[in-house]
């Protein structure tokens, strides 16, 4: 019986060396890296071609056009690219202003005591009354329609989740004993809140904050389809697909279908590489 | 028990008001100007300042959050700049149509996520469980409104497996006689079912769409809590008596995996009964209230929109809390726990 288990711990770990890394994980980083650099690079090698019209409309994806021109003869692979850097640095920005402001209020509410931590925990009630997208809609809508605006919007959407996964992990290292040591040294609960509970209960907002750059996608382009988010002729994803709704049902199908592909495969990335990050820093 | 019950109620009193106040708050207190989004970029200054005095906008916020309050009280929730007519009563109208949609996706995605999530359980680490994972993440990473629409092209366009998004039935049904506002059960107690085969086809596509999109936070919940569960000392007890796997999975595995999807439904309902229903209901013409909501918001319609916000808001603590009680009515561990 050892003898076998040996054996076993042996091949177990020599599988665990010869895998590099998550296989999974590799390819969403070289997904998401292709779609990054074509988004840097294309629209600054095809300057403004993304916004001009200056071929036929509706031509089938070919050789020169890989994924067609829409009704307006505009390149829907340079548009498409055009999107990826928008879409993508607003997934990483809203990410990070989430993680920070959502993880700051969670470690302040979870050290500064029982008043503090019932206000911070009947707001966060509140806003997660709404269905996430409804809120970020009627923040968008009251304020006008505009892609800031919206972003902003759905920034305000997710910060309520992560304030309670904060909360809840820093709540877990409040009673730690180097807690109990910086308080005795004098530091203050702003001092402890920030210095200690923060930065030691931040992994797993940390982890959390790549799904919402996912979900922060699939919302910003849900809110640019429905027209309040990024307004035409401006390239960002979900109103390249809203633009091409009419064609769609009209038999053209390429002007909506590649800018719906690229959310599918950037989203599906952040995805797998939250599933990793959470495997990897448990 | 009783003291659970009534925080819970309490809980659900101070969501109920703080939806109504940060409602206010939003459409009416932000920067941006209500009167003049809603009567539009080219209207002259005197057509806001019409609409400005029509909705109060004109007095000071104070007595608008009282006229407010009161209306919400009153259960008002305005009236419609875009049709003249009563949110609540185009609201109540609508709403049958969207209960018929977004409780079918509602079933649909349950047992979808049930279903996936206790075959990755079972089939734990190998290629069962891969494939469901792939799953989970291609469906949500997918948007709602793309994928609609190649659903369209293909299922409807292409192949003619489903009816064309025209509405609740198709083109030469005359709606059943109204009873419970769901026309495939108004079909069938009519006695109709040609037009209930008819509606039950026009209804499958939007509501799959809806339901195959909310399942993976279900399917990931049922796959872990049904994985605990069978790796659980109970579980391995049952083993060693010997028990067949099929007996150890639905008596030590689902009864315990199955409990962590009810709160979960609060949240997949959100997305069925608001977030995704709003672009599905536009992209069927499908008659209800998200539908309604998209039409407010293309028409720059906010009171409207502000209606339908506040009943959604509502919907969704009550649907929450409800979950609550049936949680703890089915599990009492969760009332010991908090009540201690």
């Amino acid at each position: 019986m050892a003898v076998v288990d040996a054996g076993a711990a042996l091949r177990g770990n020599l599988v665990s060396r010869l895998r590099v890394g998550n296989p999974a994980a590799v390819v969403a980083f070289a997904v998401l890296g292709t779609i990054l650099t074509l988004g840097i690079v294309v629209p600054f090698v095809a300057g403004s071609g993304d916004v001009a019209q200056e071929y036929d409309g509706l031509l089938p994806p070919s050789f020169d056009h890989p994924f067609g021109t829409d009704r307006f003869g505009r390149d829907v692979f340079l548009r498409c690219m055009a999107a990826a850097r928008i879409d993508i640095a607003l997934g990483l920005a809203v990410a990070v202003a989430v993680l920070l402001v959502g993880s700051l209020i969670g470690a302040v509410s979870a050290t500064f005591g029982r008043g503090v931590d019932a206000v911070v925990m009947r707001a966060t009630d509140v806003l997660l009354a709404f269905p996430g997208v409804v809120l970020a809609l009627v923040i968008t809508a009251s304020l006008g329609k505009n892609p800031w605006y919206a972003a902003i919007a759905v920034v305000i959407a997710f910060i309520p989740l992560l304030v309670r996964l904060a909360r809840s992990k820093a709540l877990e290292v409040r009673s730690a004993d180097y807690i109990a040591a910086a308080r005795l040294s004098g530091a203050s609960t702003w001092q402890i809140a920030t210095r200690h509970v923060l930065p030691n209960s931040f992994k797993y907002p940390f982890v959390q904050s790549t799904l919402v750059a996912s979900w922060a996608i699939l919302d910003f382009a849900a809110l640019s389809f429905l027209g309040v988010g990024v307004q035409p002729p401006d390239a960002e994803w979900g109103a390249m697909i809203a633009e091409g709704v009419g064609d769609n049902l009209l038999g053209s199908w390429w002007p909506s279908f590649f800018p719906g592909l690229m959310i599918l495969l950037t989203a599906a990335s952040f995805q797998v590489i939250g599933d990793w990050l959470d495997r990897r820093l448990r | 028990m009783l003291r659970t019950t009534g925080k819970r109620a309490g809980v659900a009193l101070v969501s109920i008001l703080g939806v109504a106040v940060l409602t206010f708050f939003i459409t009416q207190l932000l920067p941006g100007d209500p009167a003049r989004i809603a009567a539009g970029q080219y209207a002259s200054e005197e057509q806001v300042a019409d609409v400005r005095a029509k909705y109060g906008l004109d007095q000071s916020v104070p007595a608008q959050f009282a006229q407010y309050m009161g209306d919400f009280f009153r259960m008002d929730l305005g009236t419609s700049i875009r049709t003249d007519q009563p949110v609540r009563d185009e609201l109540t109208s609508r709403l049958p149509a969207t209960l018929e949609l977004g409780l079918t996706a509602l079933l649909i995605a349950v047992l979808l996520g049930v279903g996936l999530g206790v075959t990755a359980a079972v089939h734990r680490y190998r290629i069962g469980d891969r494939l469901v994972q792939v799953f989970v993440v291609l469906a949500s990473a997918t948007a709602v409104f793309w994928i609609a629409l190649v659903a369209i092209t293909t299922l409807v366009n292409g192949w003619g497996i489903f009816t064309s998004p025209t509405g609740r039935l198709p083109r030469g049904f005359a709606p059943p006689e109204h009873v419970t506002g769901l026309y495939v059960v108004d079909a069938l107690l009519a006695g109709d079912p040609a037009t209930a085969g008819a509606a039950l086809r026009t209804l499958l596509l939007p509501a799959l769409l809806l339901g195959v999109l909310a399942s993976p936070s279900i399917v990931k919940i049922v796959r872990s809590a049904t994985i605990r569960a069978l790796e659980s000392d109970f579980a391995r007890t049952s083993r060693s008596f010997g028990y067949p796997a099929r007996s150890i999975l639905f008596q030590d595995g689902l009864r315990n995996s199955l409990l962590p999807v009810i709160t979960n439904v609060g949240l997949v309902a959100g997305f069925v009964l608001a977030g995704g229903d709003v672009i599905i209901e536009q992209l069927f013409a499908w008659p209800g209230i998200g539908g309604y909501a998209y039409s407010s918001l293309q028409e720059n319609d906010l009171f409207a929109l502000r209606g339908y916000v506040i009943a959604i808001g509502v919907a969704y603590v009550l649907i929450n809390t409800v979950l609550e009680f049936v949680y703890g009515w089915v599990d009492p561990r969760v009332n010991l726990a908090e009540g201690s």
